[in-house]
């Protein structure tokens, strides 16, 4: 369930009125954070997360910027035939305020057109390139059971049509393709006449996801309800041949994965108090994620074999002028090699908290803790166990125009981190790196973050 | 209540460990729990029961493609993709084969590459108290050796305490870089001309000078390399950080002369190893102190029961005798009586060789004088038997016959290391067709191995000499098993004829740990009717009761040979009236008598050999 945000108001809308539509929107959202931080030894502050969804207080800086259109074509707006084209640009740092050179790092995060009413007034399909996701974990930044990022295109329908969210079913398929050489690959060939060669592309096999979601919400008494997802995706790759790092040809075997997860949550529809569970199991090479490139191969060259499992919360309660935060997770990874004693299959969690307090309508304070565990398979040169561990203590004070709530934006805070690694978190950084030689780490910054229109959240 | 309580504690117990990111279970979870405590200990009963099998560790089994970095199987003197995985996998291979005991090459992390060839073998040690992430990591190292004692099998680590890895560069011209070449590469030094690169210059003393247009500059600095990608850099770990040092090397540059006095034998033992292999100082305290404690961590970390050690004649006595009585120590201290140490010195000379073997040094050597004059020049070159008579003669003269003090209870003498080839010369077969000329390898390579298995000593057979591999000097002699025509296939003849004769050697205490005495050695290599022949007794009441066999191998390839030169046979201590049976023969084995005056007169088909236990003795 996505919390009721105060924030989703449209900050920027105008009705026009266009020829051959009835009615029309435009509106103007973003999401972004900006971070600035020393270490208090003279260095910059630095994300220190050893699992692969830790606090999100010292992510870099991120924005993004979303334009949407949507038109209507029926007599009144909201009626009939309905449309949206979106289009998303995300821009990471670095900043040019940082470095003084123009380059961000961009990306069309969206780019895709929608239309609901054709068939029946609560079927909708959309085409393109988009963010297809569901619930966040907020303090973790990260969607642990749908999270597809996808070319393509889809369907949903509300199968009670006197409720339009109570049941809905949604059906996606999309491509991706990395351009890493386990998927795509580019070679110089001769060419078929004259002289010289040409790039000639000798492996394309891009990933066909196919994602099913059935989502149903149950309301309770006044605006609380319970809310229930089933999920499932099915991942395929086609085989391929490619030249391997040793100028060798390597075939390439296809790949399957697959996913099923589940999502049950409560909402009491006030303040934007929930609290969500979600689990998720993964095979072959739905387990990497859509976008990752596998590792650790079993002896086919495949990824048969690997699989994820993983259990996660997410939750926010208010009360008066308190709040709080809480989200976990604890994720198992097995990989393909098939080897029992693999320091790539491993274990990890987290448990992070982060209680509010506010002091008025727009100043408050919070802390957080982040007790993030991480342990493989394989034990290291000395013998010991890969078990890794962190303890992050945060404080935090900050504003909100907006007033209360643990998703009130924009905010200005002011972020000092503390960080405990034990020796095992430290072995996980190359001994050239600081990280590697202390136990504890400093991280005092200035953070602002907000989000209006935006499909981040 | 309670009962209901701790029932309800049971249930929710794995969800408690899930959520304490502990083992998980089943398929939805990982189990990452911590591995049992290791307890190395003694596997060992007696080392002349052994047959040591010799695995290069990346050419014989990939079981595990995630340490597979920069393999490239195509190019022989490339990482091709074993790894300690891989080789547990195929124990049972192995062990069909009847040896007992695996050495594996190196483990430790060595600089990557060098020159295009890569450190696959794993002698270009880059920092010995790392492992090399090529063949797995420390548990699954862990997981071949208790997978081998499981099955009684033990394993030997090869170690290299000689030098290091291609890590510094000597900057002759001083200008802080490495140059293929110095001043047109050659400099005329007296009457020697002096090859020049800063990568692995020619040898000289004190050290390799430096010099610019103004004359010598004095002692050329060393300069180490810094490349991470290449691991061609310093130790990481603390403890090898004297290896870091230029105290720690001799900076004499390489070898050019291993034998010529007077300087041959300092260039031998203060010279780089050829291929910019840096000569480590192992006379300093803190060299010394290093590889002990890093060896003896291998013990006690992976249960490793002995340790064959590369390059021993580059390295001075007394090292040997300080640093083997510490590892001797060290594995004693973990339950280890009858840790092995034996080396290789490269060497024809066998009072060279034999040297090693006094002062409690090593335990034992590998025979390389017995593999030139017996399976060079006999066996393949058609060579007088009484060679090998006179091979026998002359280490009872060079090697010691006292045990090392805290050794493995075996006079050096009796643990010598056979074998017919290694991965530092060519191929049995490759040798048999480049030296001898030979049509018949393979019948050449069964006899030579008859002779390996029943001789005394310890056995070594080198990985692929069961498949018949038969590539030449390194690299073409370090194969793929997985390249064989059937790959691990154990119906091969050679295969199967390794088999019968590790089962002979399992069933006859007499050859595995009893007295081997000479019966027949000849001069004879042409038409005369024992030509070819050596035959030896092999007896012993160690075991309860008499023991004993008879073998007898024609060498000759062109006739039939006997044991008899006119009038004249055999005589054998057997008891008169003895019925000989030879056991080699998987069945139906031909059967001979000791005549009255106790001889014998055994006939063998050319190239061929029997081995005559007396009749009722099971195989």
């Amino acid at each position: 369930m996505r919390p009721l945000l105060a924030a989703s108001l449209v900050a920027t809308s105008a009705l026009l009125c266009l020829e051959g539509t009835a009615s029309a929107q435009f509106s103007f959202g973003s999401y972004g954070r900006v971070n600035a931080a020393s270490d208090l030894r003279g260095g910059s502050g630095r994300q220190a997360n050893i699992i692969a969804y830790g606090s999100r207080l010292d992510l870099p800086s991120y924005a993004e910027i979303q334009l949407e259109r949507r038109d209507s074509y029926g007599s009144t707006y909201g009626e009939g035939i309905r449309t949206n084209i979106v289009f998303t640009l995300g821009i990471a740092a670095p900043l040019f305020h940082e470095t003084g050179k123009f380059e961000a790092q961009t990306a069309v995060r969206n780019l895709y057109a929608d239309v609901t009413g054709i068939f029946h007034k609560s079927f909708t399909a959309w085409v393109g390139s988009r963010m297809y996701r569901g619930d966040d974990i907020y303090l973790l930044n990260w969607w642990p059971l749908d999270n597809l990022n996808m070319v393509g295109g889809g369907v949903k329908l509300a199968l009670d049509t006197s409720a339009p969210d109570a049941t809905t079913v949604a059906i996606a398929v999309g491509l991706g393709r990395s351009s890493d050489p386990f998927s795509y690959q580019v070679q110089p060939s001769l060419r078929p006449t004259g002289l010289g060669t040409a790039d000639v592309i000798v492996l394309d096999r891009p990933r066909v996801v196919v994602s099913e979601r059935l989502q149903h919400i149950q309301k309770l008494d006044g605006p609380a309800g319970v809310k229930v997802v089933l999920y499932a995706e099915q991942h395929a790759m086609s085989r391929g041949v490619r030249t391997n790092e040793a100028g060798l040809k390597e075939e390439l075997p296809a790949e399957n994965g697959s996913m099923i997860g589940a999502q049950i949550g409560f909402f009491t529809g006030k303040r934007d108090t929930f609290v969500n569970l979600f689990f998720r199991y993964a095979t072959g090479i739905a387990a990497y994620g859509d976008k990752t490139l596998p590792s650790a191969l079993s002896l086919d060259k495949n990824t048969n074999g690997a699989h994820e499992a993983l259990a996660a919360i997410s939750s926010n309660v208010e009360v008066g002028p308190l709040g709080v935060l809480v989200g976990a997770y604890v994720r198992g990874f097995r990989d393909a090699s098939g080897n029992p004693n693999s320091r790539s299959t491993f274990n990890e969690g987290t448990f992070t908290i982060r209680p509010q307090l506010w002091i008025g309508e727009h100043v408050g304070i919070s802390g957080e803790w982040s007790y993030q565990s991480y342990s493989t398979a394989g034990v290291n040169d000395a013998g010991q166990p890969d078990r890794a561990k962190v303890n992050r203590f945060a404080f935090i004070p900050f504003l909100t125009p907006s007033g209360r709530g643990s998703f009130a934006r924009p905010q200005l805070s002011l972020v000092y981190v503390y960080t405990a690694r034990d020796g095992g978190a430290k072995a996980l950084y190359p001994s050239d790196d600081r990280f590697a030689r202390r136990s504890g780490e400093h991280y005092l910054g200035l953070g602002a973050e907000w989000w209006f229109n935006s499909s981040y959240r | 209540m309670p009962a209901l309580l701790n029932r309800l504690r049971l249930l929710l117990r794995p969800l408690a460990l899930c959520l304490a990111v502990t083992p998980l279970a089943g398929t939805a979870c990982v189990d990452t729990s911590p591995a049992p405590k290791y307890q190395p200990g003694n596997h060992v009963a007696e080392w002349k029961d052994e047959v040591i099998y010799q695995v290069l560790v990346d050419r014989f089994a990939n079981g595990d493609r995630s340490n597979d970095f920069r393999v490239n199987p195509t190019a022989p003197a490339r990482y091709h993709g074993g790894d300690w995985r891989g080789l547990a996998d195929k124990l049972d291979y192995i062990q069909a084969l009847g040896v007992t005991t695996l050495w594996i090459s190196p483990i430790v992390r060595n600089v990557e590459t060098d020159a295009g060839i890569d450190s696959y073998h794993g002698y270009w040690t880059q920092d010995p108290f790392l492992l090399n992430p090529h063949f797995g990591n420390l548990e699954d190292l862990r997981d071949l050796t208790r997978r081998a004692h499981e099955r009684g099998m033990k394993v030997i680590l090869d170690i290299v305490t000689n030098h290091m890895g291609q890590m510094f560069f000597y900057d002759i011209n001083m200008n802080g870089r490495p140059d293929e070449s110095v001043e047109g590469g050659i400099k005329t030094k007296g009457d020697k001309t002096v090859h020049l690169t800063e990568y692995d210059p020619d040898y000289e003393t004190p050290f390799v000078q430096s010099f610019t247009s103004l004359g010598n500059a004095g002692p050329a600095p060393i300069i180490f390399f810094d490349s991470p990608t290449l691991n061609r850099m310093p130790p990481l770990s603390p403890e090898a950080a004297f290896l870091g040092t230029k105290e720690a090397y001799h900076r004499r540059g390489r070898v050019v002369n291993y034998d010529a006095p007077p300087d041959g034998d300092e260039q031998t033992m203060f010279g780089d190893f050829p291929g910019g292999l840096k000569d480590l100082a192992t006379e300093h305290p803190e060299v010394r102190k290093v590889m002990h404690q890093a060896y003896a961590r291998w013990i006690a970390l992976a249960d490793f029961d002995g340790f064959r050690i590369d390059t021993v004649k580059h390295v001075e006595h007394d090292f040997w005798r300080e640093w083997g009585s510490n590892i001797r120590k060290s594995a004693k201290a973990l339950g280890k009586d009858k840790f092995l140490l034996f080396g290789e010195a490269f060497d024809g000379r066998d009072k060279l060789v034999g040297s090693y073997t006094f002062n409690d040094e090593l335990d034992g050597l590998f025979d390389f004088p017995q593999y030139f004059q017996v399976f060079r020049d006999v066996f393949i070159g058609g060579g007088a038997t009484t060679k090998i008579e006179a091979r026998w003669k002359e280490r009872a003269t060079n090697w010691s016959s006292t045990p090392p003090a805290g050794g493995v209870g075996v006079p050096p003498v009796d643990l010598h290391v056979n074998f017919l080839d290694n991965h530092d010369v060519g191929r049995f077969l490759w040798a048999a067709d480049y030296y001898g000329k030979r049509k018949d390898g393979p019948q050449v390579l069964r006899n030579a191995l008859t002779f390996l298995l029943m001789e005394d000593g310890i056995p070594c057979i080198y990985y692929g000499t069961e498949q018949e591999f038969a590539g030449g000097n390194d690299p073409a002699n370090r194969e793929d098993m997985w390249t064989a025509p059937k790959p691990y296939s154990t119906s091969g003849a050679t295969f199967q004829h390794i088999a019968r004769l590790t089962k002979i050697r399992r069933a006859i205490p007499a050859i595995r740990r009893g007295k081997l005495a000479f019966t027949w050695t000849t001069d004879h290599v042409a038409d005369e009717e024992d030509a070819g022949i050596v035959a030896f007794e092999r007896s012993s009441t160690e075991a309860g009761g008499l023991s004993y066999a008879l073998v007898v191998v024609n060498t000759n390839a062109a006739h039939p040979s006997s044991t008899s030169s006119g009038t004249t046979n055999m005589k054998v201590s057997a008891p008169a009236g003895t019925d000989l049976v030879d056991v080699l023969a998987p069945t139906g084995g031909a059967t001979v008598k000791v005549a009255g005056d106790g001889t014998v007169k055994v006939s063998v088909p050319p190239g061929g050999a029997v081995v005559l236990a007396p009749a009722g003795t099971k195989i």
